[in-house]
């Protein structure tokens, strides 16, 4: 059932077993599980099905500096179905080697084991609707796929896993049936979390609070609270409920909004290819009907022996905003930019300079090669603007065999990246977010090392060349400043409340009822894009939840919800 | 003596099944009765309109069970029932009877649904099938099997027709459209059910409904996803939201009416694409789950893995390749 906070009298009592704060992949794949079980799950989402720009507004915040970073409005999404309204939908799941403690990565080691996620990945999979769980190019492909690449040999890249690709699936849209015809499940619009109520000893949450734009505020208690309200705004709920706990919830140790990731991404130097070495540049479908796509993966015994971060690469088109490139397909995109969302945009067009004069090199592009312009606005239209099973991106053969290295590379925990509450309120009265986003040496050196190595391989391969300008790494790492969308570490996970702020469980240390799900849980980044572990958690959160509640804890929950009913 | 026993409805596809097995399982003499009868090596053709209560009459004093396959237009299935109803309750020793029901029966219900569940039918067929089963459950000795989607090896319902839309791309992955239950029942084992319904002491009265034991229900998105591949109908089609009403509202009554014109004009219509009709889209989001267990304890029943039955119904779809091997 899907009720709206606004029609609901003013001051209302709601009560539920569970509780889910958000309805993005991290909440809709927590609550799908209950459907039609026993427990009553109540999805309190702060926006509408659809964007409202006041909703949306109550994101914005205060960034440290904002070529670091882009403003906290964007890449993220206050309504229905949270940001899977926007994402791009790139699957991967993490790596083994993510889970690990390493020696050299200070913070690193997650408490669970990549074999503790493993099973949760192939339902994760399913729901993101990107196909079976099959990452690597030999299982998706019994049929055989040429090489990436001919001829790369190496010891330190693996072209064999791949990313799938979700529709993009909006979780909103997808789901909002399923959630509607399930009894024992509510969804509860423009119902703004303004805190977390504890009780006397801070042991448990006694109560959800929450509010409307309209002026409306409502209650909520449960057996189990769970935020699952993205990265950032799980981070600013903890900070802000400081009424019992005056560092806020879960922050004895000073670490709610500490170790706040992204990921370091950038397009960088020119893979010139020998004549006749086959390549294969844009995507596969797999037999499922799934888009595909091979990467140049930095296997684990590599970065241990480098001593760097998980680390990716793409082969990619050249920058799109140099019209040097000759290629009227990617003018047209850069003439199409008022066309193109913000968080697409920028990204395809960098903040460069927009001269008059580049504006007609890119005319001048188009018009001297229309039949590749028409093709590929042909193609967009219909595999992705059309299609529901949307063309991932942007892929153009080169008429020569050059390319572009696209990179995607994990950033190494850094407590001095962080989020706090800053000093201005929105219009809830609840404190907005600052953030300060820090990366350290050790980024830049992760993906300079990965680089040199790619292309040292490149070289003894004897298949062409890679060149790059290794003092333009960091710049061309920090171009459009923190990779979008991702917000990681906010509120990681660790065995002790000393080190994280959820334990195994995604229990926050100290509180017997409340739990985090999404990004912020993660200690460690990745090279992956975050979704599909979003859900992978959530999926295990949800069996954790109800072995608890078939159990009958916890009883410090317990007392008011049988007051409430007496 | 071996026992007599008459399959209504035997050139159907589930009255074909039937009549063959029970005449391969031996101990039982088959008379397979239609309106157009094909002769068949080890049963007894009989021409008869099993709408008909005269007709009807002149066989069953002579038979020790009755299997009613009967199908078509809601008018013909009642009219079926009421005739098959009067003659048996006219026996003096009511042989056994084996109606073929359907899960159309319980219309757009959802969630679990056992034998009890109220009847809720929705569609002209399913209504003239609730009617069948009133008047024949009055009658002593009658077993009721309600079958979910039958599918197998020549099933042209849910079988050869989705095949044809999977190798079309007309059907695939249908996202939120496709979230319904798919309440698959192998031919084989409707016909296992059958025999059980037909043999065992102690049914008589008693309702069965048969599909897949509850954890092995797939989806109809997964249903279709894995008989596409098993098919090699490959990549698997998304099939976007708007494309459904397109074939239900636009392309089936064209097709209905191409049908109805070629018959008008004496030509064979079956070279004509499938349809994808109104009650197709709606069942595909029925989040409906037949409870089977009762079929499977009294009926002594092992549903066929559903992997199996894909595998084997995918190899009698598959074309031989029209290539010859260089000699």
């Amino acid at each position: 059932m899907i009720i709206d906070a606004l029609e609901l009298p003013a001051g209302a009592d709601l009560q539920a077993d569970v509780c889910i704060v958000g309805s993005g992949a991290a909440g809709i794949a927590l609550a799908l599980p209950f459907a039609d079980g026993r427990h009553e799950v109540l999805v309190i989402e702060a926006g509408g099905i659809r964007h409202e720009p006041d909703s949306q507004a109550l994101y914005t915040g205060e960034v440290a500096d904002a070529r670091l970073h882009p403003p906290l409005d964007r890449y993220r999404e206050r309504r229905f179905g949270g940001s899977t309204t926007t994402w791009g939908g790139r699957c991967v799941p993490f790596d083994p080697i993510d889970f690990e403690a390493r020696d050299y990565v200070p913070h690193s080691g997650w408490p669970i084991g990549y074999e503790t996620l493993r099973p949760y990945y192939a339902r994760a999979t399913q729901l993101c609707e990107a196909g079976e769980c099959a990452f690597d190019a030999a299982s998706a492909f019994p049929r055989g796929l040429p090489p990436l690449l001919a001829g790369f040999d190496s010891a330190s890249f693996s072209t064999d896993t791949l990313e799938r690709f979700s529709c993009p699936t909006d979780f909103g849209r997808r789901y909002r049936a399923r959630l509607e015809a399930a009894a024992n499940l509510r969804v509860l619009l423009h119902a703004n979390v303004t805190g977390l109520e504890l009780d006397r000893d801070g042991g448990a949450v006694s109560a959800v609070r929450a509010a409307s734009l309209g002026g409306k505020t409502l209650r909520v208690r449960a057996r189990c609270v769970i935020l699952a309200a993205g990265g950032l705004e799980n981070a600013r709920l903890l900070l802000a409920s400081d009424e019992v706990q005056r560092a806020g919830i879960g922050n004895a140790h000073d670490l709610v909004g500490r170790y706040y990731m992204c990921h370091l991404a950038g397009t960088t130097g020119t893979l010139a290819l020998a004549p006749g070495v086959a390549v294969r540049y844009g995507y596969e479908v797999s037999d499922d009907g799934i888009y595909c796509r091979r990467r140049f993966a930095l296997r684990a015994d590599a970065q241990r022996r480098l001593g760097v971060g998980n680390f990716i690469a793409r082969l990619h088109h050249p920058r799109i905003t140099d019209p040097a490139h000759g290629s009227g397909a990617l003018s047209l995109l850069y003439l199409a930019k008022p066309f193109i969302p913000y968080e697409y945009a920028k990204r395809l067009h960098g903040d460069d300079a927009h001269g008059v004069g580049r504006w007609f090199a890119h005319l001048g592009n188009l018009v001297r090669d229309p039949l590749q312009a028409f093709a590929f606005a042909w193609q967009m239209l219909t595999q992705r603007k059309l299609a529901e099973r949307k063309f991932p991106s942007i892929i153009i053969e080169p008429r020569r065999p050059r390319f572009s290295l696209d990179f995607h590379a994990e950033q190494l925990p850094n407590p001095d990246s962080r989020v706090t509450l800053g000093s201005e309120r929105d219009a809830l009265g609840m404190r907005r977010l600052r953030l300060d986003w820090r990366y350290r040496r050790d980024d830049v050196d992760t993906v300079a090392r990965a680089l040199a190595t790619f292309a040292a391989d490149v070289r003894a391969s004897g298949i062409g060349h890679y060149d790059y300008d290794a003092d333009a790494i960091e710049a061309e790492m920090l171009r459009y400043g923190a990779y979008g969308g991702h917000h990681i570490g906010t509120a990681r996970m660790a065995r002790s409340p000393r080190d994280g702020v959820v334990d195994a469980d995604l229990r926050v240390h100290g509180v017997d009822n409340l739990f985090v799900a999404g990004a912020a849980v993660f200690p460690t980044s990745s090279q992956a894009n975050p979704t599909l572990t979003i859900v992978a958690l959530s999926l295990r959160l949800a069996e954790h939840l109800q072995a608890r509640l078939a159990a009958g804890v916890p009883l410090a929950a317990a007392a008011p919800l049988r007051e409430l009913a007496a | 003596m071996s026992a007599r026993i008459l399959v209504l409805g035997g050139s159907g596809y589930i009255g074909q099944q039937v009549a063959r097995a029970l005449a391969a399982g031996g101990g039982a003499q088959v008379i397979v009765a239609s309106r157009r009868p094909r002769a068949v090596p080890g049963q007894r053709a009989l021409a008869l309109d099993a709408r008909n209560a005269d007709a009807l009459a002149g066989v069953i004093g002579g038979v020790d069970a009755v299997v009613n396959c009967v199908t078509g237009a809601p008018a013909d299935i009642r009219a079926n029932a009421d005739a098959l109803a009067a003659t048996l309750r006219r026996q003096a020793r009511a042989p056994r009877l084996v109606h073929l029901s359907s899960m159309a029966v319980y219309g757009a219900s959802t969630g679990r649904v056992d034998e009890g569940s109220p009847l809720a039918p929705q569609s002209g067929y399913g209504c003239a099938k609730r009617d069948a089963e009133e008047a024949l459950r009055r009658c002593a000795n009658t077993v009721l099997l309600r079958p979910g989607c039958v599918y197998g090896p020549g099933s042209l319902q849910w079988s050869v027709r989705i095949a044809q839309l999977l190798r079309e791309r007309r059907l695939g992955d249908l996202g939120a459209a496709g979230d319904g239950c798919c309440n698959l029942v192998h031919v084989d084992d409707v016909v296992a059910a059958v025999r059980q319904a037909l043999y065992r002491d102690g049914v008589a009265g008693r309702t069965f409904n048969l599909s897949l034991a509850d954890a092995e229900l797939p989806t109809w998105n997964e249903y279709f996803v894995e008989f596409a591949r098993r098919l090699g109908a490959v990549p698997v089609a998304r099939i976007a939201a708007r494309r459904l009403p397109f074939e239900t509202q636009l392309l089936a009554p064209l097709l209905k009416l191409a049908e109805l014109g070629l018959r008008q004009l004496g030509v064979d219509a079956s070279g004509l694409p499938p349809a994808i009709t109104p009650s197709m889209r709606t069942l595909w989001q029925q989040r409906i789950r037949l409870d089977s267990r009762r079929a499977a304890a009294e009926l002594v029943l092992r549903w066929k893995p559903l992997d199996e039955g894909l595998a084997e119904t995918a190899a009698s779809l598959r074309v031989a390749p029209l290539t010859r091997q260089p000699a």
